[in-house]
């Protein structure tokens, strides 16, 4: 049971269709993914804030990927920190980033939040009500990764971003 | 303790007070949102609906209009929590398989 939060400085997320696309590295703000065959983590809260110098509306999605990323890292500005001090590392921790060897792919069916904004001077906040997160489990397509990434259509702008996840 | 629907609506705010805006979405918007039971989409109540709300007596929470339609249309309906169980049985079988030969 350990909550940590992954964050992204800035970032300009790329818009990027469902179909037949996948989600390259460094053009979406992150995944989730479980650690290891079994591993059930929950989403509790996304926060969005825009700091685009002019208007742009920006269709962010969270969904679930029906190709997982493989060898995920975190790229630039990106964290992954405990949110309790005294939290102990997972033997195999929950993986988040944005920057893959194979990339994710957005599911076409199962999306699950739509945040979307308009990134200049915008703000998006979803928080779950407690026993009614988002989960995944495992880590294979298509309950064992959620993305959050943006839709085709708007012109995306920059934000900082972050994701409160708790690894059950 | 007295349960209460209430108790399962999540939270979305999106704040336009220092922007512009998109189309008729301007100005602060708070909204109680809610998960679906088979398939967790977040679903944002409409308050102005006049159909009724999809409930799933048997898990007691709410439920998406696709799932409602599904559950119509085939009778049987899977909380979320059980395709994790399932998932995690199935995982756990072939762990267990691998490792016996």
């Amino acid at each position: 049971m350990a909550k940590r939060i992954t964050a992204v400085t800035t970032i300009t997320p790329t818009a990027t269709a469902d179909a037949a696309t996948t989600l390259a590295s460094g053009t979406f703000p992150c995944i989730v993914q479980g650690g290891t065959g079994t591993q059930r983590v929950n989403i509790l809260e996304i926060y969005m804030g825009g700091q685009a110098g002019s208007s742009t509306p920006t269709f962010m999605i969270l969904a679930r990927d029906s190709t997982v990323g493989v060898t995920n890292s975190n790229g630039a500005g990106q964290t992954d920190a405990a949110m309790d001090a005294s939290t102990a590392a997972l033997t195999a921790a929950t993986l988040t980033g944005n920057t893959n060897t194979t990339p994710p792919q957005r599911s076409t069916t199962l999306k699950l939040l739509n945040l979307s904004f308009n990134a200049f001077g915008g703000i998006v906040r979803w928080v779950a009500a407690p026993g009614e997160e988002i989960s995944i489990i495992g880590n294979t397509a298509s309950l064992g990764e959620v993305s959050l990434s943006a839709f085709t259509g708007g012109t995306p702008g920059a934000m900082g971003t972050h994701l409160i996840y708790e690894s059950l | 303790m007295l349960f209460s629907k209430r108790s399962l609506e999540g939270y979305l705010m999106v704040d336009h007070r220092a922007g512009d805006g998109m189309g008729n979405m301007r100005g602060l918007v708070e909204q109680s949102v809610y998960t679906c039971c088979g398939c967790q989409r977040g679903i944002i109540r409409n308050p102005a609906r006049e159909r009724a709300r999809n409930y799933c007596r048997a898990h007691d929470r709410y439920m998406c209009d696709d799932c409602a339609l599904s559950f119509k249309i085939s009778g049987s309906h899977k909380s979320f929590k059980q395709i994790m169980d399932e998932q995690e049985k199935r995982a756990l079988t072939a762990s267990q398989e691998t490792t016996n030969g």
